[in-house]
């Protein structure tokens, strides 16, 4: 009963969250690992060539669209020649910049693991927007390519993706030579990728 | 993306104390309103009529009262309203549009509530529209976020954020309770660094300057930080060709034009004219109102890895040897800088500094 008055609570708690139809629900918090490698059509690692903004109208809208080409180093899910060009809304033609929240920025030489989403006409051709981009440097002295994440903080694991802000904190305090390798994260994505294709 | 105001008077050549704003871990993109952002408010009425959690009757008072939260740290702009505008949507149209939409100017949603687009020409802000997605259950509610019901208040709050041209600090190594955070998760209003943004680039009492330290408590921090790493951490050497005084001092060079405007290119080169004796710069902007950032980890040390191929390969200094690494010379310094310009003494930085080493996390500034 206690159960039952609870719920009718909790739905007359939900009712005016639902001013419009339900649909599938979007993930809105930070995604996994697993969530950013199981969504992605395609994953590579790849370097940043060129990039080029365009206008795109749309309705009575002009937009800012930049093309960015990507030379691909290794693909890791999914099919990908070895150049790549993605479309990312917002860039800068002459003295006109559109910014877009949520959507990353690239520029030429950047080297990144990217989880693509595949997608033909989105904002941002990443999973999660701007989550399922990790960077790629070379550790100063052994010269060894290292992960970090969007704000350049060391990637110690892939189960500090999506995690807390006090996590991140904590990763403040790493070096460089705690992040994870780029040729560790690169198995445990394939790993990642194998377990689901047995699952299908 | 992100930089602005403030002019310091750089008395120059190597620091004494040259200005600086208040940097705390706030991120803009650079351009700025020069007059107010009027936002048309096209949510229109909530369906069947119901009662938001927090007691809206409509969407439009969260979105009014969300502006209304960032006006109170405003001085030179304001946001204004235009309550259940008909202006037609658009990106490009000279209106500031607010609206439900199920996709992105015709591009697809990918993961997030909301978007805002803002259009910027030199370093102002033309336009800026917010669009919140219309597929998902929405309330308005303070508190915790709530599994599968997004709050309408604290989304719209973190859009008009951007709207005023503020970014992610989380997206840009810094660390930082904010709504401006790319996600703001449990919190549901303007934090205090929130607040520091807002005023920095808005505020007439934002353009205040803050001094970087004198050389010698940079170098007694530097100093400390050594025997830390020895000591405390029982890091071993490695070789380095650039002594304690020319890190921390080409260093801090190097931040004090970055949070004045500079690029990482400008930076460097202005820091290795100086170097060379071959020129002194002024800082690369004026900019009217502003915040300061601090650079992004990866072009900090691309800065330090630079200066030491400077000492090794031009300057032909012998080598040395140090317990810091190149990230945690770069990454201490740059925190002890940020706590420096945030107010806090030269103890209290060092004590912060070595508080995140030892794993306690970011500390709170002291402004």
């Amino acid at each position: 009963m206690r159960v039952t008055v609870a719920l009718a609570a909790l739905l007359v708690l939900m009712l005016p969250t639902a001013p419009f139809a339900q649909q599938p629900a979007l993930d809105l918090g930070t995604l996994t690992f697993d969530q950013l490698t199981d969504r992605a059509a395609t994953i590579v690692v790849s370097t940043v060539t060129s990039r080029r903004a365009e206008w795109e109208n749309y309705g009575a809208s002009r937009l800012v669209v930049t093309k960015v080409t990507l030379a691909v180093e290794q693909t890791l899910k999914g099919s990908a020649p070895r150049t790549l060009v993605v479309d990312v809304l917002g860039g800068t033609i002459g003295d006109q910049t559109l910014h877009v929240s949520h959507v990353p920025t690239f520029k030429v030489g950047d080297r990144d693991v990217l989880f693509l989403n595949g997608a033909l006409h989105a904002a941002s051709p990443i999973v999660g927007s701007d989550q399922g981009r990790f960077r790629v440097m070379n550790e100063v002295a052994s010269g060894t390519a290292r992960m970090l994440d969007a704000g350049f903080a060391p990637l110690v694991s892939p189960a500090a993706i999506g995690t807390s802000a006090e996590s991140r904190n904590n990763a403040l305090v790493r070096s460089m030579a705690d992040a994870i390798s780029l040729s560790d994260f690169v198995t445990l994505v394939r790993d990642r990728v194998r377990l689901l294709e047995r699952r299908q | 993306m992100i930089r602005r105001l403030a002019i310091l008077s750089l008395a120059v050549g190597l620091i004494l104390t040259a200005g600086a704003r208040r940097a705390p871990a706030y991120w803009y993109d650079g351009p700025i309103w020069p007059s107010n952002p009027v936002m048309s408010l096209q949510f229109g009425a909530i369906s069947n009529g119901v009662t938001l959690t927090d007691g809206s009757t409509t969407w439009g008072q969260p979105a009014e009262a969300a502006m209304a939260i960032w006006n109170q740290y405003m001085d030179r702009v304001q946001f204004r309203v235009i309550r259940d505008s008909t202006a037609s949507t658009g990106l490009g149209n000279g209106v500031n549009n607010a609206f439900w939409s199920s996709s992105i100017y015709g591009r697809s949603w990918e993961s997030y509530a909301g978007y805002a687009l803002w259009l910027s020409s030199g370093r102002s802000i033309t336009e800026a529209d917010v669009l919140m997605n219309e597929q998902l259950s929405w309330n308005s509610y303070r508190g915790n976020a709530r599994s599968g019901v997004v709050d309408f208040r604290r989304l719209v709050m973190h859009e008009f954020g951007h709207v005023i041209g503020l970014n992610h600090p989380n997206d840009h190594g810094q660390n930082v309770a904010a709504v401006m955070n790319s996600s703001p998760g449990n919190t549901d209003t303007l934090t205090a660094d929130d607040i520091s943004a807002a005023q920095f680039l808005y505020s007439v009492g934002g353009s205040g300057s803050v001094s970087f330290p004198a050389r010698n408590e940079s170098l007694d921090f530097r100093t400390q930080l050594e025997t830390k790493y020895r000591d405390g951490l029982k890091r071993g050497n490695s070789t380095t060709y650039v002594d304690s005084e020319g890190d921390i001092v080409w260093l801090s060079e190097y931040f004090r034009y970055r949070v004045n405007a500079c690029s990482h290119a400008q930076a460097q080169t202005r820091v290795f004219a100086q170097i060379d004796n071959t020129g002194t710069f002024g800082v690369c902007g004026v900019v009217s109102a502003g915040a300061v950032a601090f650079p992004p980890r990866n072009e900090s040390l691309e800065f330090r890895i630079a200066l030491e191929a400077k000492y090794r390969d031009d300057l032909r200094r012998g080598a040395g040897q140090s317990a810091v690494d190149n990230e945690g010379d770069v990454v201490w310094i740059q925190e002890y800088l940020r706590y420096r310009v945030n107010s806090c003494g030269h103890a209290v930085a060092i004590d912060k500094v070595f508080a995140q080493i030892d794993g306690r996390g970011v500390q709170p500034v002291c402004g």
